[in-house]
């Protein structure tokens, strides 16, 4: 084998930790937002955590391999695909990185209810439902999917 | 040709989405979870393996790599995602299956990474 397959075989590892990392993710998520009593709730939104540490390392695997790929090829860093590619990359870290800041604030009140007897909460329900932490994580999705959309296609490559 | 890729890359990741998520709940016994995620990923394996058989077809693609890449997706993916939807049922009211349940379930992710591997690297 290559260098060339070695890198774009651990690159594509690495987005496939990225992207499916996400899916365990939104579906263990979705998984606590049907939960009433907040020990579950804390319970799932806890589950999150491997799986986040699974994306993190995708993404960095994804950018480290990614960087080194356009050197190697000789692709420019100043092409449209690849500065779109980084900026929806930086996108999808930074929104993901907001929308689990408050669903692990969410985690937060799930165990403070659960010690305190454990009775379903409006305010839990009401966060574990709020539109921006969805609309955050929503968007940090579509961005990757977009990475991955760009990676295949390369416009104007 | 490059929707079917794209389709054909997005689905095998959320394959291997539904086997992170049954291996995270497998290893904290959540047993219900751990069956539907795997079953999702068996009926999203089958999926992948149409398309990617579709871009074979389209690409008149051959070698090794490819044969592999079936091996693993058809032996490990499907019929491992299919006994591991079943261990994870058999383990809610059998304490033997619970190890080996939570052992296949991330036996299964090294063996999707290790399709994506295959499939992008083509070695031979």
């Amino acid at each position: 084998m290559t260098g060339l397959q070695w890198l774009i075989g651990f690159h594509v590892v690495g987005a496939f930790l990225f992207v499916s990392g996400a899916v365990a993710v939104g579906a263990l998520y979705t998984l606590a937002t049907r939960r009433e009593k907040p020990s579950e709730v804390a319970f799932l939104l806890g589950l999150t955590r491997p799986a986040v540490a699974v994306v993190g390392a995708g993404a960095l695997l994804t950018l480290g391999l990614g960087a080194w790929l356009v050197d190697y090829k000789r692709w420019d860093w100043g092409d449209g695909w690849i500065t779109a590619a980084l900026l929806l990359w930086i996108a999808s870290v930074v929104l993901g990185a907001i929308g689990g800041r408050s669903a692990r604030h969410t985690r937060y009140l799930a165990e403070r209810l659960a010690a305190e007897g454990d009775g379903p909460s409006e305010d839990l329900r009401r966060k574990l439902a709020d539109p921006v932490t969805q609309a955050l994580n929503y968007g940090s999705f579509l961005a990757v999917v977009a990475v991955l959309a760009l990676m295949i296609w390369k416009p104007g490559a | 040709m490059s929707w079917l890729v794209f389709l054909h890359v997005l689905v095998g990741m959320l394959v291997v989405g539904g086997l992170i998520a049954a291996a995270v709940t497998a290893r904290f016994e959540l047993w219900n979870v751990a069956r539907w995620s795997a079953a999702a990923a068996v009926a999203a394996t089958i999926v992948t393996i149409g398309l990617g058989e579709g871009l074979a077809g389209d690409d008149d693609a051959q070698g090794g790599w490819l044969d592999a890449s079936r091996g693993l997706a058809v032996f490990g993916l499907l019929l491992g995602g299919c006994a591991l939807a079943v261990m994870a049922g058999l383990a809610r009211t059998r304490p033997w299956a619970r190890r080996i349940t939570a052992l296949l379930a991330v036996l299964l992710v090294l063996i999707g990474l290790a399709t994506a591997f295959v499939m992008a690297a083509r070695p031979s």
